[in-house]
């Protein structure tokens, strides 16, 4: 009797108690991607579909803040450029891999020096950490880094594809395909389980030494269709998919599950002028400054903007971001030059069409890859025939695109839309740059001078509000010449669950570990 | 006597099969040849700041800068080791790739074939039997409409009315992490695969019956007192098969290669989406060991729809 009275209670309680457990169900995000991992291997690869969903699993030894772009520590705790070409850099303790594996300054050198020891065949990014010459262990958590020169850009070039830091052990262990077949790093999530071709499963890495992501299970499925998606984001398939087409915001937000948030990339289209004629061509109108400005007075970069969705896309006449961006004057930030007059009027002194190269401008183009591409290039054509130009547009489907018009064939104009993922201005100066010109088949085939020297110090100068400067003087410079025209930066929409909050970062990077949920 | 009967078809069949060789090598060699006039691939590996000369390393590295025949022999003699050399992408071994996409795209067009031929079949008999009814009208305007309907349209429409309106199917996938049965997602992908073969089959099995039924064996049949239904399975639909399972065979090719935009639209990891990806990327390892695949799979699929026409018809004999 005394034991059915106290029966009674303990079942209630473990009935309560069960209650609030099944409660607590696990937090799931389902991520819609276009692309599966095609190699856990960090520096094998290039294609942006892996590193997003890599970059969850490794941690690299620094990152650029993905909002402000500064360069953070990640494994790197400090860091300290002890002359031109050699930094110290103190690595975090109590940090293990996912396999239990502790980090120390083996696996940080291990991880640099089996890039820069290898060979093309194996690692696509050989030639981009030939800025290293060496990495010396100086004790079990700290390395210094010795420079083939002066480096201004080493921090950005440090956290560039490829950065993320492997277990020596664990390679040691299962080898390089091993390690390509399943990642094992320090990050913010551990691989579980994947399929190349439709999924990966991650699980919080509860031990982060970051704080443990609000995130249980990070699920990426692969969804090569934009329709597709877009239907299972409708059906609760997924939580979330990056590049939303604005023909769709209305379906997405009449769902209360699902919200969007717009954010501003780093990625800006923009037009390649040619100042020379490529082989087989004999002239070029865009050779002419006044051709150049009269394009650049025609475009009404606004109605660009409203043909991409509008939104937080943003007037620009650089490819940021860039550190020194608040040194950049606003004369080249927010401003639409368009003014059809004036490029009438320009067209008229100078007797066009009867110039050299004349009087057709070719623009070439391709589709696919970037929000309204095709009818973006569509739409400059229109407004260059506008003011009077002669246009032949010239689309081409992307790989085709790349291998005959894109490394330096192209003639005229050429749409093109440049990130900068560095956070650096070495990626920038580089489109101007004619002594990587005479090796680069630049779609501009652009020589300067004054510009070349502004490189020049620009990419050496390890004083960084001296560099500023230069960075400044060098903008300039390139936006009064006109290599290029370029148009606004891109903004891009993502769906996700209305009950999260989530920053996505500019460079498109899908860096789960701050999404938050709010009940 | 069975036996007797074998002996001369095993000889047909050992030729079949050794006829396969020089076929496959020719494959090799279209292939080969047809995948280097379509561009560098190279170009496609690289980043843009590679300078001419990085790119040049990297195209030595691969072994793309050796002359063409060079590559080719040395492609054949890896080949015939079963070694169809490593994925530009993942560095994984292509033939590795192929083996894990093959069974997927067959599960499809397994699937497809299946609902193809229980759909076609009644379709194309019934129609031929109410010959200029309005349900022959019916049938036969449904085979000419589906026909038309272009694979990707068709998918998604069925995503939007059975999926996302009606929640009957999942929207893609294979279900490994949905925690939906298998079947539920095989549905909708092999129901817009079998389409065409639908469409195909219930013309052809209504003309072969309409033809077949003018027969005078069938008369006789009739004549004889023999049931409806006997008549049409065991004289009519038996002679009208010939035609029908030529078809049928050369429609296995096509349901391998034709999900290829099925693949793309219900986000299903077989060959088709594997073959797509690659044909992008230039990566030439996967497309070789896929194509080769692929033809492999028409040749044996076409011997064995002639050895069956012996089965069906047992005047035919092969020698």
């Amino acid at each position: 009797m005394q034991r059915n009275k106290l029966l009674v209670p303990v079942v209630l309680l473990a009935t309560l108690l069960m209650g609030f457990v099944l409660g607590q169900e696990a937090r799931r995000i389902v991520v819609a991607q276009g692309e599966g991992v095609e190699n856990w291997d960090p520096p094998a690869g290039w294609d942006t579909a892996s590193e997003w969903i890599e970059m969850n699993v490794y941690d690299c030894l620094v990152y650029p803040d993905r909002e402000t772009g500064e360069m953070i520590g990640w494994l790197a705790e400090s860091w300290e450029n002890l002359s031109d070409t050699l930094w110290r850099i103190n690595l975090r303790q109590g940090v293990n891999f996912h396999n239990g594996d502790p980090f120390t300054a083996e696996d940080a050198k291990f991880s640099i020096d089996r890039i820069i020891s290898a060979d093309r065949e194996k690692f696509i990014v050989f030639n981009q950490w030939q800025f290293v010459k060496e990495v010396r262990i100086v004790d079990d958590y700290t390395i210094e880094i010795e420079t083939t020169g002066p480096d201004p850009s080493f921090l950005s070039e440090l956290s560039g594809t490829g950065c993320g830091v492997v277990s020596k052990k664990y390679v040691e262990e299962v080898g390089d395909d091993g390690l390509a077949n399943f990642g094992v790093g320090t990050g913010p999530f551990k691989l579980v389980e994947y399929d190349r071709e439709s999924f990966v499963v991650l699980e919080a890495n509860e031990a982060y030494w970051g704080g443990k992501p609000d995130i249980d299970e990070l699920v990426f499925r692969v969804i090569p269709e934009v329709s597709t998606r877009l239907a299972e984001l409708l059906t609760g398939g997924v939580d979330n998919a990056p590049g939303i087409l604005p023909q769709d915001w209305d379906r997405i937000e009449s769902d209360e599950r699902l919200k969007l948030v717009q954010y501003l990339t780093d990625r800006v289209y923009g037009l390649s002028l040619a100042q020379t004629p490529p082989p087989g061509v004999e002239a070029v109108a865009t050779s002419i400054p006044e051709i150049r400005e009269a394009i650049d007075y025609a475009i009404d970069r606004d109605e660009l903007i409203e043909l991409a969705g509008g939104g937080t896309s943003t007037l620009t006449r650089l490819t940021p971001p860039i550190p020194c961006w608040d040194r950049v004057e606003p004369a080249l930030y927010g401003v639409n030059p368009y003014n059809p007059e004036m490029a009438r009027q320009i067209l008229a002194d100078i007797g066009y069409p009867d110039v050299a190269g004349g009087p057709t401008i070719t623009l070439h183009g391709t589709f696919g890859q970037y929000i309204a591409q095709k009818e973006i290039a569509e739409t400059i054509a229109a407004m260059l025939e506008e003011v009077g130009f002669e246009v032949e547009l010239d689309i081409r489907e992307f790989s085709n695109f790349r291998e005959t018009v894109y490394r330096g064939n192209n003639e005229e104009l050429m749409l093109q839309s440049l990130g900068n993922f560095t956070t650096d201005p070495w990626l920038f100066i580089l489109n101007y740059d004619s002594r990587f010109g005479e090796r680069l088949p630049t779609r501009t085939r652009f020589s300067n001078e004054e510009v070349d020297t502004l490189a020049k110090q620009a990419n050496v100068e390890m004083d960084p509000n001296r560099r500023c400067e230069i960075i400044n003087e060098f903008a300039h410079k390139v936006a009064d010449l006109r290599p290029t025209i370029e148009l606004f930066q891109m903004a891009d929409t993502v769906a996700m669950p209305s009950n999260v909050e989530w920053t996505p970062p500019s460079d498109g990077m899908l860096l789960f570990v701050n999404l938050r949920f709010t009940n | 006597m069975r036996g007797g009967a074998l002996r001369p078809m095993s000889g047909y069949i050992a030729r079949r099969v050794l006829q396969i060789i020089p076929v496959l090598f020719g494959v090799t060699l279209i292939v080969f040849l047809m995948i280097r006039l379509k561009g560098d691939p190279v170009q496609q590996l690289v980043p843009d700041w590679y300078s001419e000369e990085q790119i040049q390393e990297v195209r030595v590295a691969y072994g793309f800068d050796r002359p063409i025949h060079v590559q080719y022999v040395s492609f054949l003699s890896r080949a015939v080791r079963g070694d169809f050399g490593r994925s530009f992408h993942n560095r994984q071994p292509a033939w590795d790739m192929i083996k894990k996409a093959i069974p997927r795209t067959a599960q499809l067009a397994l699937a497809a074939f299946v609902l193809g031929v229980v759909i076609a079949f009644p379709l194309g008999i019934i129609s031929a039997l109410r010959r200029n009814t309005i349900l022959d009208l019916a049938v036969t305007g449904f085979a000419v409409w589906g026909r038309s309907l272009p694979n990707f349209w068709l998918g998604i429409m069925l995503i939007l009315v059975f999926a996302v309106t009606l929640r009957w199917f999942p929207v893609s996938g294979t279900g490994a992490i949905s925690g939906q049965p298998f079947l539920k997602h095989l549905f909708l992908p092999a129901f817009t695969l079998s389409m065409g073969l639908i469409t195909t089959l219930t013309r052809l099995i209504r003309s072969a019956v309409l033809e077949v039924i003018r027969e005078d064996y069938v008369t006789t049949a009739r004549a004889k007192g023999l049931r409806e239904r006997v008549t049409i399975v065991r004289h009519v639909l038996r002679n009208a098969l010939i035609p029908v399972v030529t078809v049928m065979g050369l429609q296995i090719a096509w349901l391998m290669g034709g999900s290829v935009i099925i693949e793309q639209v219900f986000a299903w990891p077989g060959m088709g989406r594997l073959m797509l990806q690659a044909i992008y990327a230039r990566d030439n390892s996967v497309v070789q060991a896929g194509l080769l695949v692929t033809s492999l799979i028409i040749m044996v699929s076409n011997l064995v729809v002639d050895l069956l026409y012996t089965v069906l018809d047992p005047r035919i004999r092969y020698s």
